[in-house]
């Protein structure tokens, strides 16, 4: 005869169950853990700890419980226990506490097995946003939803905007110029007595609570709910939510190249393991000329950061995560893509990843491919699953002896394969005359070595990325040079053209 | 230096806030933080030509305009930094009398003769007034150090009020001098309290590299470009003696 105490039992019961959902909901994934702000998943461990310590302390999980459930054969019941559940000579019953003790946690077992439960319980309703929620639950709980019912017999005197142009309508029916005050006569509503049914002035806030849950459910009975329904595509909108939920990306944007990863086996690791890696590098982005020495792959990546994700240089940036860079990929991924269409989306492993972002509403898919010098640019389109997505390539820039890509014609490169038609040239530029070599030789000449900071702000109308590409054959002027105005403004008219470009059908 | 510097910018602050609040007599502060047209002091006298004839001076032989081909490198790190030393020199160096006029004069370039759309020929014009201004400077080379950081300064001054911050003091009849000074304050107290800032106040060299590599991380960072940090810098260090 197997005899469980009835609070270990229900504990059990209870986190088994806890962790169950959480397993189905897929909440133990690591990469969704590791994107709750350390503020939350340190606020879920205290209140786990804290919480479980209470709840061993309150509920005595040192002693054995008042009853307990009996599994086992008829005759070796106790006498007096509540049969449950009985087949044949087997039975479930409900005991009350005897001399033959139970089956209990011990008194850290249960601390330790509550803790877990209520570690999983805080994984499944706390959220990134439970935080700011929970900052104003005393703000939220006590302002003012709705009107109060003034008092019988009080006057509240409410100071009414006047309507725009009524004054002299008004005016004008006094004088007896006009005998219809049109838009302009007071609104009968404000006059009639009505029964006022919001809140009452002494009315408790449980009370007028379940009035408007009542109000609500009478006007879902009645239909003329101004909420409608549809319930053909209720799956969809609850599917789309638990999606949000869960943080399933909207989007999934494939960039393949064929450069290597850059940085460390540290920094890689880092990269898979730490899925907002890339927000935090963003911290590190600077405005500078490419060091030597730089690996083709971080400059790539500097790049995009800049055009795509800094917020730093202009508004709508876009968040990094929907966006998978896929280092020493095949130079011809691009045009097997277009060619293989659905087959290929398993050579290069990113049939996952998209169909966890067709779940979505208006799923976002696109693969841009940035592949050494040598392979055409192309442009073309996959289908999969009755949708169409965009596949564009094009070549990166020829490095020059030291490694380093024109940082112009990289520039142009990334931004054009997502915007294949974008160009940025003499007319986008900051300041509308540019600096030329001999105009700056002429000018840094000028006083000898005085007027040193004046002739570096000169540089300001020299723009790199829009072919001034001479201020390279000066590279003591390169540690000042002015990169952020540049910078910004290539970025602002890339982002504009890019969101354009999504926005098309 | 940080202490001294804090307490200046504080002071400046607090200045700039409150207009009721005037220094009985023309102290340090006033000198700094409002710039008046200097008045003539007569243990100082200006040079009699100059004062007589300040628009129009001398005609002073032009650079030649010739492109040229191999260009003297003027940029490197240690030019930069002895450049940066010396404006601080300069700077402090000049007496009030010298540094109100170059500060009103640097003033009335770029609203008049030097006023332009464009920066560069803005700044074309400035290199050529600067040249007209310090002709008649008892310290030439001082004096081109400091207009050149004040042209820098000016050139720059936008970035730090914001057009619609310029309608409203306009609306109000606020002057916009106050209100940059308490920015560049606040742009020296943290360079101050930054660790290229820990120098002694009177060791000019280690200012000059502590500016040098402040100034290009804030650069770097996006904030300000290296050549109005460096200015600004160089010049409030400079005045506040």
């Amino acid at each position: 005869m197997i005899r469980i105490g009835l609070k270990s039992l229900v504990l059990g019961l209870v986190v088994a169950g806890l962790i169950a959902f959480a397993g189905v909901q897929h909440l133990f994934d690591i990469r969704r853990v590791l994107s709750l702000q350390p503020e939350v998943l340190w606020l879920i461990g205290c209140l786990a700890s804290f919480i479980s310590l209470g709840l061993a302390f309150f509920l005595r999980s040192g002693r054995e419980s008042p009853y307990h459930l009996a599994i086992g054969r008829h005759e070796y019941r106790r006498p007096g226990s509540l049969p449950l559940l009985t087949v044949k000579g087997y039975g479930i019953w409900m005991g009350v506490q005897d001399e033959e003790s139970a089956s209990e946690f011990g008194r850290v077992s249960f601390a330790l097995i509550s803790g877990l439960g209520l570690l999983v319980f805080g994984l499944i309703i706390l959220q990134n946003r439970s935080l700011v929620l929970l900052q104003h639950f005393y703000h939220n709980m006590t302002k003012d939803y709705g009107h109060i019912c003034r008092k019988e017999g009080e006057e509240i005197v409410v100071a009414k905007p006047p309507k725009m142009g009524c004054e002299l309508v008004k005016k004008a029916f006094a004088l007896g110029y006009t005998k219809d005050l049109g838009d302009c006569a007071d609104d009968p509503a404000d006059q009639d007595e009505e029964i006022c049914t919001h809140r009452q002035w002494d009315e408790p806030a449980a009370h007028y609570s379940y009035r408007l849950v009542e109000r609500f459910i009478k006007t879902l009975l009645t239909g003329s709910s101004p909420l409608k329904v549809d319930t053909e595509k209720l799956p969809e909108l609850v599917e789309s939510h638990v999606q949000g939920f869960l943080g399933v990306p909207r989007s999934v944007i494939h960039i393949f190249t064929d450069l290597p990863e850059p940085g460390s086996w540290l920094t890689k690791a880092r990269r898979r393991l730490h899925p907002n890696h890339c927000q935090d590098e963003l911290r590190e982005l600077r405005f500078r000329m490419t060091e030597q020495g730089a690996e083709p792959g971080a400059q790539l990546e500097d790049t995009l950061n800049h055009l795509l994700f800094s917020p730093a240089v202009g508004r709508n940036a876009d968040y990094c995560r929907p966006y998978i860079i896929h280092w020493g990929a095949a130079a011809n991924t691009c045009s097997e893509l277009m060619s293989k269409g659905e087959a290929a989306l398993d050579t290069y492993d990113v049939r996952q990843s998209i169909d966890a972002v067709m779940k979505r509403p208006k799923p976002l898919v696109s693969f841009h491919c940035l592949v050494a010098a040598g392979s055409a640019p192309a442009h073309g389109t996959l289908s999969y699953a009755g949708q169409t997505f965009k596949v564009d390539a094009v070549t990166l820039p020829t490095a020059g002896p030291d490694g380093i890509f024109p940082s112009n014609e990289l520039f142009a490169a990334v931004a054009q394969v997502f915007v294949p038609e974008f160009a940025y040239n003499n007319l986008d530029r900051n300041r509308p005359l540019n600096l030329s070599e001999d105009r700056f030789q002429s000018e840094i000449a000028r006083s000898g070595d005085n007027l040193m900071l004046a002739k570096f702000e000169l540089l300001r109308s020299s723009d790199v990325l829009a072919g001034d590409q001479w201020v390279y054959r000066y590279p003591q002027y390169m540690d000042v040079y002015p990169w952020q105005p540049h910078i910004a403004n290539f970025v602002s008219r890339f982002r504009k053209a890019y969101r354009q470009n999504e926005e098309k059908p | 230096m940080k202490a001294l510097l804090f307490l200046l910018t504080l002071a400046s602050a607090a200045q700039a806030a409150d207009d009721r609040i005037k220094p009985s007599t023309r102290g340090l502060f006033d000198r700094i933080i409002v710039p008046v047209i200097p008045t003539p002091e007569p243990e100082e006298p200006l040079p009699a030509e100059p004062v007589t004839a300040p628009v129009e001076p001398t005609p002073v032989p032009k650079p030649p305009m010739v492109a040229h081909k191999t260009v003297k490198p003027q940029a490197n790190p240690d030019l930069r930094i002895q450049y940066l030393e010396r404006l601080i020199q300069s700077v402090r160096s000049l007496p009030e009398t010298e540094r109100m006029r170059l500060q009103t004069e640097a003033e009335a370039v770029f609203s008049g003769v030097c006023r332009s759309s464009d920066p560069t020929l803005a700044l074309s014009c400035s290199f050529e007034a600067a040249a007209h201004i310090c002709s008649i400077s008892p310290n030439q080379g001082a004096c081109l150090s400091m207009i050149d950081a004040l042209v820098v300064e000016r050139l720059n001054a936008n970035r730090f009020i914001s057009a619609r911050e310029r309608y409203e003091m306009m609306a109000r009849g606020e002057p916009m001098n106050k209100a940059l000074d308490y920015r560049y304050g606040s742009l020296v107290a943290a360079f101050s309290l930054s660790k290229a800032g820990a120098c002694n106040a009177n060791d000019f060299h280690c200012l000059a590299l502590g500016i040098d590599d402040y100034c290009q991380n804030k650069a770097r960072q996006g904030h300000l470009s290296y050549q109005s940090c460096a200015a600004l810098i160089g010049l409030f260090i400079g005045r506040n003696d």
